[in-house]
């Protein structure tokens, strides 16, 4: 009997990811990319067929797509859309079934989801305006010190003694750069502050929604090993990163078009 | 006289700390958590007690956005993230005032969520222009004294709160004293000082921070301040909470001299006096009618801040005035209405700050008051 | 002709109180032309006392809600240009901008007509004090229309033993207002025609009461938005003859449609309680999209605000009635005192999945107790929540993506916890 291909698409703020499986659950392939431009479809286009390349396919042998994030609703790229939320915590569980909080940092939003037992979603909680700690923050204070985001983690804890950030507002992010910087502080303090910022944004999040034991981090800036390093302070818990956080979401998505066709 | 203002400013960089580490030496004092704004102090005094006025925390909020939106001024976030995080338990009691809705929603939290011995609301009726008011309030401060009452374990009598406006009187005396002198010398004292000169007499005993306030008015009167260079300033505003100190340093370091103000950290707390004599319930209550300085708070006809602030800036010999706003406070923004009018029309310069709980930019600032003091320096020199 | 495929099946009849509201705003209109006096007003109104005098009344609150949702630009930037920042309470600022238009100190496009925006400027204004953000509005507003203002203060209740002094409280102060509206009328105040007035308030309040009887039906024949269709009856109609008559069409109507098994939804695939305030420039919208998300609110918030009670009505003591009115809301007395705000029996009975929490940004006094009402009844129904952010009016603060995913998650979190499974 022919294997049974699905694909979970992922189009987020900041990048498209996408996830080839097959009805065995396995993953054949996947593939990021950065969207430049929010509305930028060809970049999510690309990532697709990039996807499907790598698993030595073409689009007639997937038998059912789902799309998820801010972008799920564009056409053409799923035969159905669940949210990201959804997805996320189906993508964990599958990476890791002793989760039970999982927590995405986005570009643009962060996002607690709780999970019962069982895996299913039992509630979920997302940043409010003005109280938001998400990557971009990150990405536009790292690229105001001079320092390549990938490596923005890894120098943060370097810091002996850490800047105090205390806004995580992106509106005047810079400014608040100059100002540190006109006190003197070193780059890996301030970037450390700010770490240290998001974390504790993205940890009162967490309270509201409940924190229980295993802890997953999922989405771009759980590579971020400064973030992490924060966040389980802030937290008291231990995090758990997958290979590749980024993708946790088109894995879900992945799954759920499974369902759909093992149905 | 610099030890005497590093008191007060061990009290203002951390009032909590201080605090805990006061009850911590003195354990057979019971500590009233209360909302300073328009709150008759004198009660918990005569009852034996140390009112602590609430000040802003100064963590960044996190545990609170679980009880609270962000939409919520700094200082009523402040106090929940505070109630959240446990730091209030050591206050034998909480009253809070009602004089916002912020501050009501602030006590609903701790009376839902974060258990707190003795939390009341107080709830002086706000609209003074009624006949009735003086009777309501009559209601509201024998409630007010009776829940003091009850967080002391014993009776206030006539005496015991007579006494106590005049320790309060008296100290509100040295904190107009000082006031003027700042006035008539400016540059005398930085803003950031004068701040915790007044903060901590929300805090401290108040009989020890007068005989300290008396020590440091002596030794000013004896200084002549550096010239200072820069224009006169008035500030106004932030009703329930302090300004950060990094803003008004900025102030001063742009080129403001601050010489007046009507900040809840200033003029405010100690404009007015009670009657020392006779019925001490009738003394606190004409105070509370008195309106001075105008406040949005309260309602009266001739209850107008904006009139208020054209009139004092100018009395004052201040060249500009500079409102600083805490975001989301929707009675400043009510305020600003005739303000904005108000005092371009009066031929007074202003200047609108907005702060936060979490300090946005300091640039910004920066570059609006640098901007500012320019304007009014060309104006003046033209 | 293609007609576009609808999923809120809306209550028909609902659009006669629309309609009887702007024969409403009408009548202040042309009674104002000829002199007769109107009124503004905000809070937990005591408005039917003003009504009983004849005086025209128009709550500001529902006048604001109007301008948004007739998409009216204008009071926003007039009020923003009065120095209001969009942070501040958007009921005040839609309201005070207005009040800038009408005396004619803002511009506006002339191809609006302003009688069916808003209502004719007021010579007095009534305020209740529930919020402090309403006491400076009125304030301002007196101020700046110089129109006397008048207050009645009432104090929050915690214990039992504290409602009846404060009541005791407010009808005192209420005795006064009379005195207040005498001179505005210039008349003697017709306290026979309270009785009337009051007779009819709890007989729309009846009404009320069957329509959230009705939504708790499976599946429910109107919905929480068709309610919110009728609310006018209370805060601009409030005891005028016509105003039961009209929510007595809307009830035999959804009776008739509950005998034909007819639903307020195309399919009621999901029922939820909307906690907060309602996004009123987008009433419609928002009906027509959780219906084709397969949602039936069925009940909200407001299903408890303004006199919703009828037992709690006593023409014979009107003074009393009005002054239980602050006290039994759970906006000015704390969550604990108000069962009708947070009991979650009340939501249990409504069966629902799910709760969405809606946070009018500009107004700390709804919002405030939003997360502790979702809190106390969804630990004790065991549902899932969500927040979302938006306002009551303006529409800068509503994030349609944000909406979208928020909700459809909720969705999708009840779709998991009845399949039971998740487990890869």
């Amino acid at each position: 009997m022919k294997t049974q291909i699905v694909v979970g698409i992922d189009i987020g703020s900041l990048s498209a990811k996408v996830v080839v499986m097959d009805s065995k659950k396995r993953i054949l392939s996947s593939e990021v990319v950065q969207r430049g431009i929010i509305v930028d479809e060809a970049a999510a286009k690309q990532c697709l067929i990039t996807a499907m390349s790598k698993a030595g396919i073409t689009p007639d042998d997937v038998d059912y797509s789902v799309s998820t994030g801010y972008g799920r609703a564009l056409p053409g790229f799923g035969d159905k859309n669940v949210t990201e939320i959804s997805c996320h915590a189906r993508g964990a569980h599958f990476l890791n079934p002793e989760v039970r909080t999982i927590i995405d940092i986005g570009g643009q939003d962060s996002k607690v989801i709780a999970l019962e037992d069982s895996g299913i979603v039992h509630n979920f909680v997302m940043n409010d305006k003005c109280a938001a700690g998400t990557g971009r923050f990150i990405e536009v204070m790292s690229a105001a010190l001079g320092i390549p985001l990938k490596d923005a983690g890894a120098l943060s804890l370097q810091s002996q003694n850490q800047a105090k950030v205390s806004s995580t507002c992106v509106v005047f992010a810079e400014s608040e750069v100059i100002s540190l910087v006109a006190k003197g502080m070193k780059k890996i303090d301030i970037l450390a502050g700010i770490h240290h910022a998001i974390a504790e944004r993205v940890s009162g999040l967490s309270k509201l929604a409940g924190v229980r034991p295993a802890v997953f981090m999922s989405g771009g800036v759980a590579k971020n090993k400064g973030v992490v390093y924060h966040l389980e302070r802030a937290i008291g818990e231990k995090i758990f990163v997958p290979e590749d956080p980024q993708i946790v979401g088109a894995i879900g998505a992945a799954l759920y078009a499974l369902d759909v066709i093992l149905e | 006289m610099q030890a005497i203002l590093d008191t007060f400013i061990e009290i203002r960089n951390d009032p909590y700390g201080w605090i805990a580490n006061w009850k911590a030496n003195n354990p057979d004092k019971k500590v009233v958590a209360i909302g300073v704004y328009h709150f008759p102090e004198e009660f918990v005094h005569a009852a034996g007690m140390l009112p602590f006025g609430l000040q802003e925390g100064s963590d960044s909020i996190v545990e609170g956005y679980s009880y609270i939106y962000p939409s919520y001024c700094g200082y009523s976030r402040s106090l929940i993230d505070m109630g959240a995080k446990g730091n209030m338990k050591m206050f034998d009691g909480m009253i809070i005032t009602d004089i916002c809705i912020q501050l009501v929603q602030a006590q609903r939290k701790y009376l839902r969520n974060f258990p707190q011995p003795h939390l009341y609301l107080f709830q002086p009726s706000l609209d003074l222009s009624k006949d009735r008011n003086r009777a309501d309030l009559m209601v509201d401060f024998k409630k007010l004294k009776g829940q003091v009452e009850a967080i002391a374990g014993k009776t206030i009598s006539d005496n015991d709160l007579r006494n106590s406006i005049k320790v309060y009187n008296h100290n509100r005396a040295l904190l107009r004293k000082l006031h003027e002198m700042r006035r008539n010398e400016p540059g005398l004292i930085r803003a950031r000082d004068m701040q915790a000169v007044v903060m901590a007499s929300m805090i401290m005993p108040k009989e020890e921070h007068s005989k300290l306030l008396e020590s440091l008015i002596a030794e000013l009167e004896q200084v002549t301040p550096p010239q200072r260079q820069g224009v006169p300033v008035f500030l106004s505003g932030h009703l329930c909470h302090a300004p950060k100190i990094e803003i008004l340093d900025m102030i001063e370091e742009m080129g403001g001299i601050v010489i007046d103000d009507d900040l809840h950290t200033g003029f405010r707390y100690y404009a007015k006096d009670a009657c020392p004599d006779g019925d001490p319930m009738d003394a606190l209550i004409d105070r509370f009618r008195v309106i001075e300085p105008d406040c949005i708070s309260r309602m009266h006809p001739s209850n107008h801040w904006d009139e208020y602030l054209l009139r004092q800036s100018k009395a004052s010999g201040a060249k500009g005035v500079i409102i600083l706003q805490p975001k989301f406070c929707e009675h400043q923004n009510f305020a600003y209405i005739y303000q904005k009018q108000t005092l371009p029309e009066g031929g007074m310069d202003h200047i609108l700050i907005e702060s936060e709980h979490e300090m946005i930019s300091l640039e910004q600032i920066r570059t609006k008051m640098q901007a500012f003091v320019e304007m009014i320096q060309a104006k003046n020199a033209g | 002709m293609e007609t576009k495929e609808r999923f809120h099946n809306r209550v028909l009849s609902t659009k006669k109180v629309g309609e009887a509201v702007e024969a409403y705003y009408e009548k202040c209109w042309s009674d104002s032309e000829k002199g007769l006096p109107t009124a503004w007003g905000e809070g937990i109104a005591y408005f039917p006392l003003i009504r009983a005098a004849g005086l025209n009344y128009v709550f500001a609150d529902a006048m604001s809600a109007r301008m948004g949702a007739k998409k009216f630009p204008y009071a926003k930037d007039a009020a923003a240009d009065f120095g209001f920042l969009d942070e501040s309470c958007s009921y005040a600022r839609f309201h005070i901008g207005a009040s800038r238009i009408l005396k004619g100190d803002y511009p506006y496009d002339k191809s609006f007509d302003l009688k069916k925006i808003m209502a004719p400027l007021p010579t007095a204004y009534f305020n209740t004090d529930c919020c402090s953000a309403g006491n400076t509005w009125g304030d301002l507003l007196s101020r700046y229309l110089n129109i006397p203002t008048h207050t009645v203060y009432t104090r929050r209740v915690f214990d039992k033993s504290e409602w009846q002094p404060e009541m005791d409280h407010v009808v005192e102060q209420l005795k006064e207002m009379v005195g207040f509206i005498e001179k505005i009328t210039g008349r003697p105040y017709d306290w026979e025609n309270l009785k009337t007035v009051m007779t009819y308030l709890k007989q729309s309040a009846a009404m009320r009461e069957k329509l959230r009887n009705l939504l708790k039906m499976k599946p429910a024949p109107l919905t929480y938005f068709d309610v919110l269709s009728t609310f006018s009856a209370f805060t601009i109609l409030h005891g005028m003859p016509e105003a039961p008559v009209l929510l007595d069409q809307v009830v035999k109507e959804c009776e008739d449609r509950a005998a034909k098994g007819i639903g307020g939804v195309k399919k009621e695939k999901y029922r939820i309680y909307w906690i907060g305030a309602m996004y009123w420039s987008r009433l419609g919208y928002m009906a027509e999209k959780m219906a084709k998300m397969g949602v039936n609110v069925v009940g909200g918030t407001y299903d408890y605000m303004f006199f919703p009670f009828p037992e709690e009505i006593d023409p014979d003591k009107p003074l009393e009635s009005l002054a239980y009115a602050p006290i039994s809301c759970g906006y000015t007395t704390d969550n604990n005192m108000a069962p009708s705000m947070s009991d979650w029996r009340i939501v249990k009975d409504l069966d629902v999945d799910g709760i969405i929490v809606w946070e009018a940004h500009t107004c700390r006094l709804q919002s405030g107790t939003n997360h502790d009402r979702a809190d106390y009844i969804a630990r004790r129904l065991g549902v899932p929540i969500t927040y979302v952010q938006g306002d009551f009016v303006d529409d800068a603060f509503f994030n349609e993506a944000q909406f979208d995913t928020r909700v459809q998650g909720l969705l999708e979190v009840i779709d998991a916890r009845r399949k039971g499974k998740q487990g890869d």
